[in-house]
């Protein structure tokens, strides 16, 4: 950070286009979803109006992380089989993903950063999964924004973040010290504020600005847990940022408490991620043709 | 391990290293042997040379799994280094993390 200057995360915001908000096609699922007596067909009907969404979220109703019995073929059968609140979150997984496509990050490999992010997500939702969550879709979502704010580092400060990156590579300094060191907040403050900006929900902003510290108390604080620890275990499982390299996080053990898992569940953890991590790397990374 | 031209690559030579493709996901991983498929992805990516083995140069090697798994175990300890590897979750974590390991180095 410069001397004699307070950067804040809102002023990194001004300047990122698009970025800014949340596409249209979503906003008008949510809005769809939140209004009394909405239909399954008004809602599918909303989806299809992006017909890539329309792809990438079959893609994703079809994948192993769902391992459903018969093949979803329309967006109504998805919302049927899913619920609505659960397709709205699938398919806000589905725009931001498109949102962040072609930005030039060049500092990131932006296929290890999706890869991490997707994993993440992946791990969120069956730790929601096993403590019997209505909408494990939700954690599936804040797994994948968890790092969103790095994004904008590197978007914004490139220079500063290359030397984050450099720092961070020797193991000596976890990425949240040296990035608060360089801008006086880190990635998950950075992400917070995006989410913010976005209008989500906050139980969404204060998970991803929560992931790397607990706040107990919060009353967001299962969902920070929940996060917190997948974004560990898919270190620990080489799904990080810089794959076999680069250090782990460090657990908040406060945060393991809360997230209801005990040790032996991770070997089951572990499988879910390695069995759909391709299917979902596939469904929201590869081109619509 | 020695960086091999894909051109001296041959199908049953084993992955030194993971190779991605286009937007970054991993399509040959290291310790998988090297098939058909995967050649023909190679070329048509345009990936010039990667890292490779013939499987017979592992049976060659005179470690032993025990040996193995320390080698392992000393290059993942650095990993952890801001974890507390006694907290329950973390030695889980890490026994997960070095059979994984193991199990790529051994296939």
């Amino acid at each position: 950070m410069m001397a004699g200057t307070t950067l804040r995360p809102e002023t990194l915001l001004q300047g990122v286009g698009a970025l800014g908000s949340l596409p249209t096609t979503w906003l008008a699922i949510r809005d769809t979803v939140e209004r009394p007596g909405a239909t399954t067909a008004e809602i599918a009907a909303a989806v299809s109006r992006d017909p890539d969404l329309v792809v990438r979220v079959l893609r994703m109703a079809n994948s192993a992380m769902y391992g459903l019995s018969r093949r979803v073929e329309t967006i109504a059968q998805a919302v049927a089989l899913l619920g609505t609140r659960q397709m709205c979150d699938l398919a806000l997984a589905c725009s931001v993903v498109e949102r962040f496509q072609g930005v030039p990050a060049h500092l990131l490999d932006m296929g290890a950063f999706w890869r991490h992010a997707i994993a993440t997500a992946i791990a969120s939702r069956s730790i929601s999964a096993r403590r019997g969550e209505a909408n494990p879709e939700r954690m599936f979502a804040i797994g994948l924004l968890h790092d969103v704010g790095r994004l904008i580092f590197a978007l914004r400060m490139p220079e500063a973040l290359a030397g984050c990156l450099d720092r961070v590579r020797t193991g000596e300094v976890l990425a949240g010290d040296a990035e608060r060191a360089a801008f006086g907040f880190d990635h998950a403050r950075m992400g917070e504020v995006l989410l913010e900006t976005w209008r989500l929900p906050a139980t969404m902003a204060r998970a991803v600005g929560n992931h790397h510290a607990m706040l107990t108390g919060s009353g967001h604080a299962i969902e920070s847990a929940t996060v917190h620890v997948a974004d560990l275990v898919c270190h620990g499982l080489e799904y990080g940022p810089a794959g076999s390299a680069g250090a782990l996080p460090a657990l908040v053990p406060a945060g393991w408490d809360l997230c209801g898992l005990g040790p032996k569940d991770l070997t089951g953890l572990a499988s879910e991620v390695d069995l759909a991590v391709d299917d979902i790397c596939a469904a929201l990374m590869e081109p619509v043709t | 391990m020695a960086t091999t031209s894909v051109a001296q690559i041959m199908a049953g030579m084993i992955a030194g290293e993971d190779v991605c493709g286009p937007g970054g996901r991993v399509f040959l991983r290291k310790g998988e042997i090297i098939g058909d498929r995967h050649l023909l992805a190679l070329r048509a990516l345009g990936i010039t040379s990667i890292q490779a083995r013939h499987a017979q140069d592992e049976s060659r090697q005179t470690t032993t799994p025990t040996a193995v798994l320390q080698e392992l175990h000393s290059g993942l300890v650095p990993r952890f280094r801001h974890n507390d590897l006694g907290h329950p979750a973390v030695k889980e974590l890490f026994r997960i993390a070095l059979l994984r390991q193991a199990r790529a180095r051994l296939r």
